[in-house]
């Protein structure tokens, strides 16, 4: 794959814990760990224009439904 | 039991939900929203949506040709995982049903356990076959 060099700006604290990450081998390098999150990113966004597109703007309540479901669970809650 | 084939960002997600065949038809079909709910939330929040592929099965079988379009728009979603109904899977999936249900559900009761996740349905009365899987029914 082709891959073209970019300079980003990152917070600080951000910073020192992606070298961090790094250093502790967890990711091969900060370029990878960035090159993989904003790809990512970009698949997640790319998804979401398609559901929407495809199935317009859901009913408010069945999303507020759906966030409080995966709220519970992320909480460690028992199903309702 | 082997483990499911693939995650979608490659790292298993300790939150996810396994959708079951009238899960995935109702998402498809959008009877109501709320399918079609979880699956967009599960894609903003990359929680992982675990489709047995018997259960994959079943819905593209019932769902019809408009709705076919709609599973395969929920396969390509980068938090869908389709879990592999192979030889090791199959024997657990036999024991899970011991003759008394379709093949479908015992995958899906399989892979719950394996994955430790809520089974998303519309039909929750298929709790009977397993009623230690938790369930997140479809209003």
């Amino acid at each position: 794959m082709r891959a073209e060099r970019v300079t980003i700006t990152l917070p600080a604290d951000d910073a020192a814990r992606l070298r961090a990450v790094v250093a502790a081998g967890l990711a091969p390098s900060v370029s990878a760990y960035v090159a993989d999150a904003v790809h990512g990113r970009l698949a997640r966004d790319a998804a979401l224009a398609t559901l929407r597109e495809l199935w317009g703007d859901l009913d408010p309540d069945a999303l507020a439904w759906a966030r409080e479901r995966l709220a519970t669970r992320r909480a460690g809650r028992p199903a309702a | 039991m082997t483990g499911p084939e693939s995650e979608p960002d490659g790292e298993p997600d300790s939150h996810g939900w396994v959708l079951d065949t009238s899960a995935v038809l109702a998402a498809a079909v959008g009877a109501t929203d709320h399918a079609r709910a979880l699956v967009q939330t599960a894609v903003e929040e990359s929680v992982t949506l675990a489709v047995p592929a018997a259960a994959l099965a079943a819905s593209w079988g019932a769902a019809g040709p408009a709705g076919r379009l709609f599973v395969d728009l929920l396969l390509d979603l980068p938090v869908t995982a389709v879990d592999p109904l192979d030889a090791p899977v199959a024997r657990t999936v036999g024991r899970v049903l011991d003759a008394r249900g379709p093949l479908d559900v015992g995958h899906v009761v399989a892979v719950a356990r394996t994955r430790r996740w809520p089974v998303v349905t519309a039909a929750p009365g298929f709790t009977a076959l397993a009623p230690d899987v938790e369930v997140e029914p479809l209003p």
